[in-house]
């Protein structure tokens, strides 16, 4: 993956894609607020700038919240509005303490217990049968 | 499809013996878990215990009472196949509910595909008929990927319903509502809209509550009457 920004940046979104299936989550893109202006750095700029940077909706007024217009209340808003299963924004944060620091993340970790599995009675049937006929 | 084939499928997904599971360390608003079932297939479970997220046993209701109006409109291919069914807590062990959705495989979310114009209008009469309060630029996937280069048509599929299904009738935050907005419904929607009102309450009855169970009908027939997709 060819990474657009490796420097240190500022408070900052990351946009994360959950590919369930697969087993791994990618940020796709980091919104950054620099100097009262909002940049979004990403490998795919081209794919996933318009993506972020869609107009928000505030929940009391219904009024449009627009990243060029209130770039940091835009980037405040931003994880409470996209917040999907598949693709989600995380919490305004400085750079330490950045839960995605390589861009992505591999790591999974034990879901819903799964119960220990009977041993199949089939098999041994089979193999019941298959012995009887040798003999 | 045919019903009894969604009926099986139905009966799979809340039957099958799950073989395995897992989640990320920080896998956003609702915590949310792949599980596999015996055979292979994978679905991504949204349990009603979910941390920090109260309204969750509703939401999860909602998103499968979505999945009931698509088989009553006949659009399987827009939406997961869901399933209400117990699984043990990751977190209290015990037996809670939670919503399961098949997971598709070589999709990407949220991006402006250029669907097809039926996936559009179906998708838009759908949001206005649950009652989407969170489609406004997210929550749908394309399929598959168009980052692959694939010489095939990109299909919309609509995710995340579970802030949906208000009571009463009004104008859906939809992306594909609002491309719609104001246009006469074409006859084919009509026919799936008059035979999805003909079928309920069906199975909204035990997932979603009266009122909203009535809000769904009540667009429904708003739409029915006037043939415009217009919710005021």
């Amino acid at each position: 993956m060819g990474l657009v920004f490796t420097g240190p940046v500022s408070l900052h979104v990351d946009v994360v894609r959950n590919e369930w299936s697969a087993g791994r989550q990618t940020v796709v893109a980091r919104v950054v607020l620099h100097g009262g202006r909002l940049s979004v750095d990403s490998p795919q700029p081209a794919t996933w700038s318009e993506v972020v940077l869609r107009p928000l909706r505030d929940p009391e007024t219904r009024h449009a919240i627009s990243a060029d217009v209130e770039p940091e209340r835009f980037l405040r808003a931003l994880s409470s509005q996209l917040h999907g299963s598949h693709l989600f924004a995380t919490e305004p944060h400085e750079d330490p303490g950045c839960p995605f620091p390589d861009w992505h993340q591999t790591n999974v970790e034990a879901g819903v217990p799964v119960p220990a599995r009977e041993r199949p009675r089939r098999r041994a049937a089979v193999h019941a049968r298959g012995h009887k006929r040798a003999s | 499809m045919p019903e009894v084939e969604l009926d099986a499928l139905d009966y799979y997904l809340g039957s099958a013996t799950i073989v395995g599971s897992w989640t990320f360390p920080n896998p956003g608003q609702h915590r949310s878990y792949v599980i596999v079932f015996e055979s292979g297939v994978g679905v991504l479970a949204k349990p009603e215990d979910a941390p920090g997220l109260p309204a969750a046993p509703a939401m999860i209701r909602r998103e499968v009472a979505a999945w009931v109006i698509a088989r009553y409109l006949g659009w399987t291919d827009l939406v997961s196949a869901s399933k209400l069914r117990l699984i043990p807590s990751p977190i209290s062990q015990a037996d809670v509910y939670a919503s399961l959705h098949v997971l598709w495989p070589n999709s990407a979310p949220d991006i402006d595909a250029g669907f097809p114009d039926d996936d559009v209008w179906r998708a838009a009469i759908f949001d206005a008929v649950v009652g989407q309060t969170d489609r406004g630029g997210h929550n749908w996937l394309a399929v598959p990927d168009p980052a692959g280069g694939h010489a095939v048509p990109i299909r919309l599929v609509l995710i995340d319903h579970g802030n949906s299904m208000q009571p009463g009738v009004y104008p859906p935050t939809s992306t594909f509502y609002a491309r719609k907005a104001g246009q006469q419904i074409a006859d084919v929607y009509v026919d799936d809209l008059a035979e999805l009102f003909d079928r309920l309450p069906g199975q909204l009855t035990g997932l979603v509550d009266a009122a909203e169970a009535g809000g769904v009908r009540d667009r429904v027939l708003a739409l029915l009457n006037k043939r415009v997709l217009d919710l005021p």
